[in-house]
């Protein structure tokens, strides 16, 4: 259990930190919509270079920014997981529900990004690269944890199961 | 389940009441409700063995089988 208060603990600060990067999306969403200011600032976004502001650019920027919230989300609904796990309420339903729907929209999530930043790469630079990196691409790597998830729920589902026997034979 | 627990009627038959019977195989009389309403989804051969050996009859006395699927439900 100490482990999990360690999770719980780094966790909670990451929702902290998030929240406050979330109260900053929002005020740049609003200042980029409304051409307040930015007009001589370079983007960059998942490591592509946004240098021309135009409508095209800004749905993007949105899209991006819809896909970061619903990671955001994410992390809420592990954090109330984690508060499962800690009142020992493991297999409890939103505990399965929850796992499940992380999965989805990581998933989501990181399809929303990749559609975006290869829109704009072909878009506006006209280029498309084969980069071989030897790190993981974040894009690949919310859809494994996607589907970890998805899978975690469906382990926990059999694993509420079983219990559910366990505890009806008598 | 298609498998039916006639352990009602074996109670009845030998007019013991189910705390007794609990009591004496030594389970929870909410364990023995369990299994006398079908909810139950397995039974140790111990528990079993013990029930049988109180009511002094076969296993085949009290569990049953049926093919009715409306039984599942």
């Amino acid at each position: 259990m100490r482990k999990l208060k360690i999770l719980k603990a780094l966790v909670d600060l990451l929702w902290i930190f998030s929240m406050i990067s979330v109260v900053a999306i929002v005020v740049f969403t609003v200042v980029v919509f409304l051409d307040i200011g930015f007009a001589d600032l370079d983007f960059n976004i998942n490591g592509v270079q946004i240098e021309i502001i135009d409508n095209v650019t800004k749905f993007l920027l949105l899209v991006l920014m819809i896909s970061y919230l619903i990671v955001i989300y994410c992390l809420y609904l592990f954090r109330e997981v984690i508060k499962y796990f800690y009142l020992l309420k493991i297999f409890d339903e939103v505990v399965l529900k929850n796992f499940n729907k992380i999965g989805y929209l990581l998933i989501t999530s990181a399809i929303l990004t990749g559609i975006t930043t290869t829109f704009y790469k072909v878009y506006y630079m006209h280029k498309v690269t084969a980069a071989f990196n030897f790190t993981f691409s974040p894009f690949i790597l919310l859809i494994c944890f996607g589907l970890f998830f998805m899978v975690l729920s469906e382990i926990f589902g059999m694993s509420k199961k079983l219990k559910e026997e366990n505890e009806l034979t008598i | 389940m298609s498998i039916i627990v006639n352990l009602d009627v074996m109670l009845a038959t030998r007019k013991m009441k189910s705390i007794e019977l609990a009591e004496k195989i030594g389970i929870t009389t909410a364990n023995l409700s369990i299994l006398k309403s079908g909810k139950a989804k397995a039974i140790r051969f111990s528990t079993l063995e013990a029930i049988c050996k109180e009511l002094d009859c076969q296993p085949g006395d009290i569990l049953a089988f049926s093919s009715d699927e409306s039984a599942d439900i």
